[in-house]
């Protein structure tokens, strides 16, 4: 979806703030909300690749900006994955949210499960890889190619400024399932991820640094043949 | 609570709250176990770190072949000294020269090499960094305190699918005879996301 999530290129935003020492989490909250979205991904299954990712994008263009990166990436996954399972309701978590905050001495209950720890310290361990199989892959190294002008409103990992620009293949990598929400459209599922690079001056015109090159992964069914 | 003075106690943000509510809520439900979020939030504040990247680094700059090995396939190299990419599903290492300089980015969301370098930093995540790094790298380098040469090339990768990146950095001069381990301890995690180099060694 063309978001204000896809951010490349955009500008207003600043200076790059580097925090030194920057503690791993800035509040207690922010370690317990992604811990917990990962173990909703345990308790109810993975969502579909892409899914979770469409969940923040879809937030309102004011709240996605102002929002804190765990307040999208936590609080907005995990209480849209429990709302929509039916497993609270927004009744009961306003009113549990007011509950605290008018009982800040109030403890979270406690629950234990040592296979649910295990499971967590797996997942911490595992290497994922992708498909096993999938058919030959349709370009090959240094191969020109187009980005496609794909503007559907579904999750896409095609971002607005690569869009009918023109680059090269510079890596042949694995097969990968599609997380764009029109997968349908994009050929064979799973399919070639290849990592392609643009010249600077092609991606953001002609007073571009031409010693700039810029580099995608991307789905073989963002690409055409030039 | 007393309101002596109009000082109130300091409350509990939102999200605070929201994520208490959620945790209680879920834990009741039996959907959630605390000693498991537990568990995570600890491996992120003390297990997993960027010293796992700089250890990758630290032997790419002792053995050559190592090296080469981590540049061919870096999920397999890696392995080689117990990590895993954490994130995504193939792990890709690019390496810094006199002429090319690498950064890393995720313009879409925050993708980044976690089983390397941790949880990745807040202004790696912020509008800033994601916007900046694909159009003006020179520039968001140069305020960061690193200036490239005119003649250097930079190549920004975008983390738009399952790969996960990390640079090595250059080796910096005067380190040599040292060891991995004290090598090691020049490696930053913002020299192998790219926005600074490796550290000099301290000037006996």
């Amino acid at each position: 979806m063309n978001g204000v999530h896809d951010l490349g290129g955009m500008h207003g935003f600043g200076k790059v703030h580097i925090e030194k020492d920057e503690p791993v989490f800035h509040e207690e909250w922010e370690g317990r909300i992604l811990a917990m979205s990962r173990q909703l991904g345990i308790a109810l299954g993975p969502l579909p690749p892409g899914a979770a990712r469409f969940i923040i994008e879809s937030m309102y263009p004011t709240r996605y900006l102002t929002a804190s990166y765990y307040e999208r990436l936590g609080i907005e996954v995990v209480e849209k994955r429990a709302l929509a399972n039916g497993i609270i309701t927004k009744e009961e978590l306003d009113q549990r949210t007011e509950f605290f905050r008018e009982h800040p001495a109030s403890s979270v209950p406690r629950r234990e499960d040592l296979a649910t720890v295990e499971g967590i310290l797996a997942g911490l361990r595992t290497q994922r890889h992708p498909s096993p199989e999938g058919p030959a892959p349709r370009f090959r190294l240094g191969d020109p190619v187009l980005a496609r002008n794909l503007n559907w409103s579904g999750h896409s990992r095609l971002p607005r400024y690569i869009r009918g620009k023109r680059g090269s293949i510079a890596r042949v990598n694995g097969w990968y399932a599609i997380e764009d929400g029109h997968a349908d459209e994009l050929g064979p599922n799973p399919q070639t991820v290849y990592t392609v690079g643009f010249a600077g001056p092609e991606v953001w015109g002609p007073n571009t640094d031409p010693k700039l090159r810029v580099y995608l992964e991307m789905w073989e069914g963002y690409l055409d043949a030039i | 609570m007393s309101m002596s003075g109009g000082h109130h106690p300091e409350q509990e943000s939102f999200a605070a709250l929201r994520t208490k509510a959620l945790e209680s809520l879920l834990v009741e439900k039996g959907l959630l176990a605390s000693d498991a979020i537990d568990t995570l939030v600890q491996a992120y504040e003390q297990d997993i770190g960027p010293r796992n990247g700089a250890k990758v680094v630290a032997r790419a700059w002792v053995d050559p072949a190592y090296r080469q090995r981590l540049l061919e396939n870096g999920t397999a190299a890696i392995a080689e000294l117990g990590f895993v990419s954490g994130q995504g599903s193939e792990f890709v290492v690019v390496q810094n020269t006199p002429t090319i300089h690498n950064l890393i980015v995720c313009t879409l969301c925050s993708c980044y090499p976690s089983g390397l370098l941790g949880l990745p930093p807040k202004w790696y995540k912020d509008f800033a960094y994601r916007s900046r790094a694909v159009i003006e790298p020179r520039q968001v380098l140069r305020e960061l305190g690193l200036d490239l040469d005119d003649t250097a090339e930079i190549q920004v990768w975008d983390s738009t699918a399952e790969l996960r990146y990390m640079v090595i950095p250059e080796r910096p001069i005067g380190t040599e005879g040292m060891t991995e381990e004290d090598l090691a301890q020049l490696v930053t995690r913002d020299a192998m996301i790219g926005v600074a180099n490796a550290t000099a060694p301290a000037i006996v």
